[in-house]
C-alpha cells in the first residue's frame, strides 16, 4: 500500500502556510465561483472498504489547466470507540490535512471550501489519488487510538458533487440541531478543561451542552472529541453528579470537581449565575457579564468593543476583575456560545435582566434574544452613563424596571415594620448583596434634613493596593 | 444616595497630593536572593575563556557595559520626561492596559501617573547604578561581576520602560491601519532639513510652531518608528541607526540632531558632505559654539558665515535655526542624491491589554509556539538581510515576531520575488512596535500576560513576577547585531533577570558556550522536582542566524505547557530545524517529556529517534516554580 513517502509530493505540516496564488495555480477546486463540499461520516464497520481511495470524475491530468471544476470530499471511517457525535471535530481536520500536502491548499469549511492545486505540484506528478492518501494516513497516524478503518473518496465529476453536496447539507443540519438541542438533563457527564491553568493555576472551565467553555473554542461536542483522542489531555470528563440546584446550575460533581482541580480555592460553582458562585475565569473569556447595582440589571461587553460601559470601565478593565481564577460576583466572563443557550444566566433571570449591550455584540447574537427584549437592551448609543441607562429603560419599559418598584415598596414595608415592632424586631435573613465594583454596597441611604459639619476635609490620593 | 435639604459646612479643605519625588524600589542586596536561585539553575555567563582569569576578564567587561548601557538608558529617559513635563506631565502611553508600566511596577511598587513619578523612578535608578559601580569597583570574582551585570541591567530596563512611556505619551505620530510605504523618492528638491534622533516624533508641534516658515523648507526624518507621510509633519524617510549613510550623502543643507543614539561622528560626517549642523538637547557634541542665548538672526548669521556646526539647547528653536539656515544656503551648495530607500512598514501597534487577551488562546494551545522579540540596530542595509531570515523562518513555523525601532522600519527594505515585504505576507503575526524603547514594552507584556491571565499581582514582587514569566511565558529576545551598543547588553542582561531569554548573536565562537548547569523546576503542588529543562539558557550565544532562529523556537518551550501546547511546539520546532538544517534536531529526547507530548504527525520519525536516544518518560510540574516558598506565602 502506498505510504505518505511514496507521494511525488512532500507532506507534513511546514507546508501549512502555502499560498497559492492564482499565477502559481494549475487549477482551483470549489470556491465561491464553483461549488463543493466536504464530508466525515462515522459508519459501521461493514459499510467501508478499508484504505480505499476512489476518484470519482477527472483527475488532475484530465483537467484543463487554469480552469475551476466542483469538488467533494467525503471521509468514512469506522471504529468500536467512534461515535457520530464526534463527526464535527474530525471533520475540522480535514483542513489542516489537506493543507500539509505540497502545493495543494484548502480554505474554509463544510460547503464553503476553496482549493487550489499548484503547478509545481501538477508538474510533480500530483493527482488527486494523492491527496486522497494523504488524507488517510494522518487520519490514521493521529486518530489510530479511535480510527479502525477509513476510506476516502474524492469527487470532481460535476452531477456527484451536486448531489454530495446536498448530501452534506443535511448532514450538517441535523449535526446542528442535534448539537443545539442537547442539554445538561441529557447527559450524565461534563467535561473539565484545565488548559488555561498553565496560566491562571486555579482556572478550571466546566464544559456542559450548554456553556462553551469560555474562550468559545471547546464545545462539549468538541471535548468529548477530544478526551476520546487524547485521554491523558488536559479535557476530561467529570460525573455530574447529582443536581443541587436545576436553576442555578449547581451540580455536585461539578463542585467536587472544581474543588480538586482549583486546588480547593473554589468550592461552589452555579454555571448559571453571574451574582452567586460565579464560574471562574482565565483570562480568555470571549465577553463578560457584569451587574449594574443602580439598575439592577446586567450589562455584557465583548473584547470587540473598546468603548465605556455603563459601569464607567471599558471591557479590559474590567476584564482585570474577572480574571485569575478568582470568583467575583457580579463579574463572569463567557463564550458567545453560551449567550445561546436557554439556560443563560437563568439563575438570575436570564435575558430579562440584560440591560445593555454593545451594538455589534447584540446585533452578533440576535438570534438568541427574545425577540420582545431586543429592542429594550440598550447599547453605546442608547446610553454609556447609568444615568442615561435608567432613562432608557423606564422610557422602553424594561422588565428590570418592574424589580425597582417593587424593591422600593419591600423598602418602604421594611421601613414601616421596623418603625412599628421597634421591639421585637424581626431576624431578617439578609441576600448576599453584590459587590459593585470599587467596593460601594448595594444600597440606598437617604439623609432628610440633616446637618453636616466638617472640621477639616482631607482629599488623599488613594492607595491602589489598598483598593483592591 | 439621596440628600434631601442638607447642609454641608466644612472648616478646612486640604488636597494632600502624593509627595512627589518619593519612590522605594529594592536594593541589589534586595533581590539577591532571585539572582542566586538563577545561578543555581542557569549558567548566565556565556563569555568565552578557558580559565577562570579570562572568564572573570570578560565577565567584568560586561559588567563595566551594563553600567554604562544603563547610563545611556537612564540619560534617555530623563530626556524624554523632560519632552513630557514641557507637554503638560501626565503619563498618558497610548494604549488600554490595567499596568502599563508594569516592570516600574514591579521594582517601586507604584503605579506612575505624572512626570514627576517618572523622575521619582529614575532618581531610584540613579542611586541604584550609583550602587553598581561602586560595587563593581571592589568585586573580584566571577559571580561578583555577573551581580553587577544582573542589577545594572535591570536598571537599565526600567530606564527603557520610562523613556518608553513618556516618548509614547508625548510622540504625536499619525496613525495607520495599514503597511505603508516611507523613503525618499521623490523628494522636492528645494531646501531640506534632516531631523536626526528623537525630534521627528514631536514633528506635528515643530510644524505649527514654525508656521509658515515650515511650508519653506521641506523637514525629513530618521527616527525609530514610523508613520506615513502627512504634510503637517516631519516625513520620516529612514531607520535612525542608518543615519550615517543619510547625512554623507548631502542630501540635506542642515542636520538637526538630538540627544538620541548618534554619536559625535555625526558631526564630522555632515561637514564632510557640506551640510550645516545645528545640535540640541542631550546630542553627543562637545565642543560646538553654544548660541542658545542668541537672537534667531544673529544665530542664522553665525551658522551660514562662521561656523559649520552649533549647539542650541531648545529643541524648536534648534530646528528654526536650522530652517533659517537651510533658506540662506539654497543656491550655494550642489545638494547630494539621498540613498535610494524604500520601507514598506506595518503600522505601529501597542500591545493593549485586549490584543493580548486576543493572543490568549493561540498561547495557551501552541498555535502560537511562541513569542520572539527581535532586536537590533542595523548601520548598513546589508545589515538587514540576517534579521529578515530570522523573521521569515519563525513566520512561517506561526511565532509572533515582535519588532521594535529601527529595525522595524529597516525589515521593510526586503521585498519577496513578488515586491511584497514580510508585513504584507504577515500582517497578524509580524507586528512592528513602535519606538526603540518599546523593547520594555515588550517585556512588560510578558509580565502583563500574568497579570491578565493568572490575575498575578506584581507591585513590588519582582522575584515572583521573574519567576511567573520564567516558568510560564514562551517568549524568547533575540539580539542581533556585529557590534552591541551597551544599551543592548544592559537591557540583555535585565531582560534574563525578568525570566525571558535572551540569544546574543553572531558571535563566532558560541556553540561550545551553551553550557547548562543544572536546568530543574519544581512543582509547587507537589513540591516535587521535576524534569523539564525547558527553557534550556537563559543567555544563549549563537554563531549565525539559522542557529538564532532554532534557538529560539527551542527556547519558547516552558514547563507548563500542556501536551499539546508542547506538541506544536516541539513540531514547530523540528520543521524549522529540518528547513534549516535538513535533519532532526539533536535534542528532543530533553524537550519531550512523555508520549503526550509526541506531535502526531511526526510520531515515527520522533519515535525512532526517541529510542535511538534511550529515552524515557519524565516527569512534568502543573504549577511550575523555582521559588516554592514564595508561592506558599
Amino acid at each position: 500500500m502506498t505510504s505518505l513517502a511514496d507521494l511525488p509530493v512532500d507532506v507534513s505540516p511546514r507546508h501549512e502556510g502555502e499560498r497559492i496564488r492564482s499565477g502559481d495555480m494549475y487549477v482551483e477546486l470549489a470556491g465561491p465561483k464553483s461549488f463543493g463540499a466536504e464530508l466525515f461520516r462515522v459508519v459501521d464497520e461493514d459499510e467501508i472498504e478499508p484504505d480505499k481511495v476512489e476518484v470519482i470524475g477527472p483527475d488532475i491530468d484530465e483537467m484543463e489547466e487554469g480552469e475551476r471544476y466542483p469538488f467533494g470530499i467525503l471521509v468514512k471511517a469506522a471504529g468500536e470507540e467512534l461515535e457520530e457525535d464526534v463527526e464535527g471535530v474530525l471533520e475540522r481536520r480535514i483542513h489542516e490535512f489537506c493543507n500539509y500536502v505540497e502545493g495543494f491548499m484548502h480554505l474554509n469549511q463544510r460547503d464553503q471550501i476553496w482549493c487550489r492545486v499548484s503547478k509545481e505540484a501538477a508538474e510533480k506528478g500530483f493527482r488527486l489519488e494523492h491527496l486522497g492518501i494523504a488524507l488517510r494516513e494522518l487520519f490514521k497516524e493521529e486518530f489510530g487510538n479511535v480510527i479502525d478503518a477509513i476510506e476516502v473518496t474524492l469527487m470532481t465529476d460535476e452531477e456527484r458533487v451536486k448531489e454530495f453536496v446536498e448530501q452534506a447539507r443535511e448532514v450538517y443540519r441535523e449535526r446542528d440541531e442535534r448539537a443545539r438541542e442537547l442539554s445538561e438533563e441529557d447527559v450524565d457527564e461534563f467535561y473539565v478543561c484545565l488548559m488555561c491553568q498553565s496560566f491562571a493555576p486555579t482556572h478550571v472551565c466546566v464544559i456542559t451542552p450548554d456553556r462553551p467553555s469560555l474562550c468559545g473554542s471547546i464545545t462539549w461536542h468538541d471535548a468529548k472529541a477530544a478526551h476520546k483522542i487524547d485521554p491523558e489531555g488536559p479535557i476530561f470528563p467529570i460525573e455530574k453528579g447529582e443536581c443541587l440546584d436545576p436553576e442555578a446550575g449547581e451540580y455536585e460533581g461539578v463542585n467536587e470537581a472544581v474543588k480538586e482541580h482549583s486546588q480547593g480555592t473554589v468550592e461552589r460553582v452555579y454555571l448559571h449565575s453571574c451574582l452567586e458562585y460565579p464560574h471562574t475565569s482565565c483570562g480568555c473569556f470571549q465577553a463578560i457579564v457584569f451587574y449594574i447595582p443602580e439598575v439592577d440589571g446586567f450589562g455584557i461587553v465583548d473584547r470587540e468593543y473598546s468603548g465605556e460601559t455603563p459601569l464607567g470601565m471599558p471591557f479590559s478593565t474590567m476584564a482585570g476583575e474577572a480574571s485569575g481564577g478568582e470568583q467575583k460576583p457580579g463579574f463572569v466572563g463567557i463564550s458567545y456560545g453560551y449567550m445561546e443557550s436557554d439556560k443563560f444566566l437563568q439563575h438570575d433571570g436570564g435575558w430579562e435582566r440584560v440591560v445593555w449591550m454593545p451594538k455589534e455584540l447584540k446585533e452578533r447574537v440576535k438570534h438568541a434574544i427574545p425577540d420582545d427584549l431586543y429592542d429594550k437592551i440598550a447599547t453605546e448609543e442608547d446610553a454609556t452613563t447609568v444615568e442615561e441607562l435608567k432613562e432608557f429603560l423606564e422610557e422602553v419599559e424594561h422588565p428590570v424596571v418592574e424589580r425597582w418598584e417593587e424593591e422600593e415598596e419591600v423598602e418602604e414595608e421594611k421601613a414601616e415594620e421596623a418603625v412599628a415592632e421597634e421591639e421585637e424586631r424581626p431576624v431578617v435573613e439578609a441576600e448576599e448583596l453584590p459587590v459593585a465594583p470599587g467596593g460601594g454596597l448595594n444600597v440606598k441611604i437617604v439623609l432628610k434634613n440633616a446637618k453636616i459639619y466638617a472640621e477639616k476635609v482631607i482629599i488623599k490620593r488613594e492607595d491602589r493596593e489598598g483598593k483592591s | 444616595m439621596e440628600l434631601d435639604d442638607v447642609e454641608v459646612e466644612i472648616g478646612e479643605l486640604i488636597v494632600e497630593e502624593k509627595p512627589e519625588g518619593e519612590a522605594e524600589g529594592p536594593t541589589h542586596r534586595e533581590l539577591i536572593h532571585w539572582d542566586r536561585t538563577l545561578t543555581s539553575v542557569y549558567d548566565l555567563v556565556v563569555v568565552p575563556g578557558d580559565s577562570e582569569e579570562e572568564r572573570r576578564g570578560t565577565i567584568r567587561t560586561i559588567a563595566e557595559l551594563c553600567c554604562k548601557g544603563a547610563a545611556t538608558l537612564i540619560s534617555t529617559a530623563k530626556l524624554t520626561v523632560d519632552l513630557l513635563r514641557q507637554t503638560g506631565g501626565r503619563l498618558e502611553p497610548g494604549f488600554e492596559a490595567e499596568t502599563p508600566l508594569p516592570i516600574f511596577e514591579t521594582l517601586l511598587d507604584d503605579a506612575p501617573e505624572r512626570a514627576a513619578d517618572l523622575e521619582a523612578g529614575l532618581s531610584y535608578a540613579e542611586r541604584e547604578l550609583t550602587a553598581s559601580v561602586s560595587e563593581l569597583a571592589r568585586s573580584h570574582s566571577v559571580e561578583g561581576y555577573e551581580a553587577v551585570a544582573l542589577h545594572a541591567g535591570t536598571i537599565g530596563l526600567l530606564a527603557m520602560e520610562i523613556a518608553d512611556a513618556a516618548l509614547s505619551t508625548v510622540m504625536d505620530t499619525p496613525d495607520a491601519e495599514d503597511v505603508f510605504e516611507i523613503g525618499t523618492e521623490n523628494l522636492p528638491n528645494r531646501p531640506t532639513v534632516l531631523l536626526i534622533g528623537h525630534l521627528p516624533l514631536i514633528g506635528s508641534v515643530i510644524v505649527e510652531e514654525l508656521g509658515t516658515l515650515a511650508r519653506q523648507v521641506e523637514f525629513v526624518g530618521l527616527t525609530h518608528t514610523a508613520w506615513p507621510d502627512r504634510s503637517d509633519h516631519v516625513r520620516v524617510v529612514g531607520p535612525l541607526s542608518m543615519y550615517r549613510e543619510y547625512v554623507s550623502s548631502g542630501f540635506a543643507d542642515v542636520v538637526v540632531v538630538d540627544g538620541a543614539c548618534p554619536g559625535e561622528d555625526v558631526v564630522e560626517a555632515a561637514r564632510g558632505a557640506g551640510s550645516k549642523l545645528v545640535a540640541t538637547f542631550g546630542a553627543r557634541t562637545a565642543d560646538l559654539p553654544d548660541v542658545t542665548d542668541q537672537p534667531v538672526e544673529e544665530a542664522v548669521e553665525t551658522l551660514v558665515a562662521e561656523e559649520d556646526a552649533v549647539y542650541v539647547e531648545d529643541p524648536i528653536k534648534a530646528v528654526e535655526i536650522a530652517a533659517w539656515a537651510a533658506l540662506r544656503v539654497e543656491g550655494s551648495r550642489d545638494r547630494g542624491e539621498p540613498p535610494s530607500k524604500s520601507f514598506r512598514i506595518g503600522p505601529p501597534t501597542r500591545l493593549s491589554d485586549v490584543i493580548i487577551r486576543d493572543v490568549g488562546v493561540p498561547v495557551v494551545s501552541g498555535n502560537i509556539p511562541g513569542i520572539i522579540v527581535l532586536l537590533s540596530c542595523p548601520e548598513r542595509s546589508e545589515d538587514v538581510e540576517e534579521p529578515v531570515k530570522i523573521a521569515e523562518a519563525l513566520l512561517k513555523r506561526g511565532y509572533l515576531v515582535l519588532v521594535p525601532g529601527c529595525l522595524a522600519i529597516a525589515l521593510g527594505s526586503y521585498r519577496d520575488e513578488d515586491g511584497r515585504s514580510l508585513y504584507e505576507r504577515y500582517p497578524d503575526s509580524l507586528l512592528h512596535v513602535g519606538p526603540c524603547t518599546s523593547a520594555a514594552h515588550l517585556v512588560g507584556a510578558c509580565v502583563r500576560i500574568g497579570v491578565i491571565f493568572g490575575k498575578l499581582s506584581i507591585r513590588g514582587k519582582f522575584a515572583r513576577v521573574a519567576d511567573y514569566v520564567l516558568n510560564r511565558v514562551g517568549a524568547c529576545v533575540v539580539a542581533w547585531g556585529r557590534e552591541f551598543s551597551e544599551h543592548l547588553i544592559a537591557a540583555a542582561y535585565g531582560v534574563t533577570r525578568c525570566g525571558i531569554p535572551v540569544v546574543i548573536g553572531p558571535d563566532p565562537d558560541a556553540g561550545s558556550l551553551l553550557v547548562e548547569r543544572e536546568p530543574r523546576v519544581i512543582d509547587a503542588r507537589s513540591g516535587e522536582e521535576a524534569e523539564d529543562p525547558t527553557p534550556e539558557h537563559l543567555r544563549c550565544a549563537v554563531s549565525d542566524w539559522k542557529e538564532a532562529a532554532v534557538t529560539a523556537a527551542r527556547l519558547c518551550m516552558r514547563p507548563n505547557d500542556t501536551p499539546e501546547c508542547r506538541q506544536r511546539k516541539v513540531e514547530a520546532y523540528v520543521e524549522l530545524h529540518r528547513e534549516l538544517y535538513g535533519e532532526l534536531p539533536p535534542d528532543l529526547d530533553r524537550l519531550i517529556r512523555d508520549e503526550n507530548d509526541v506531535p502526531p504527525a511526526l510520531k515515527s520519525e520522533i519515535r525512532e529517534r526517541l529510542e535511538e536516544a534511550g529515552w524515557t518518560p519524565g516527569s512534568r510540574a502543573s504549577d511550575p516554580t523555582l521559588l516554592p516558598e514564595e508561592k506558599q506565602g
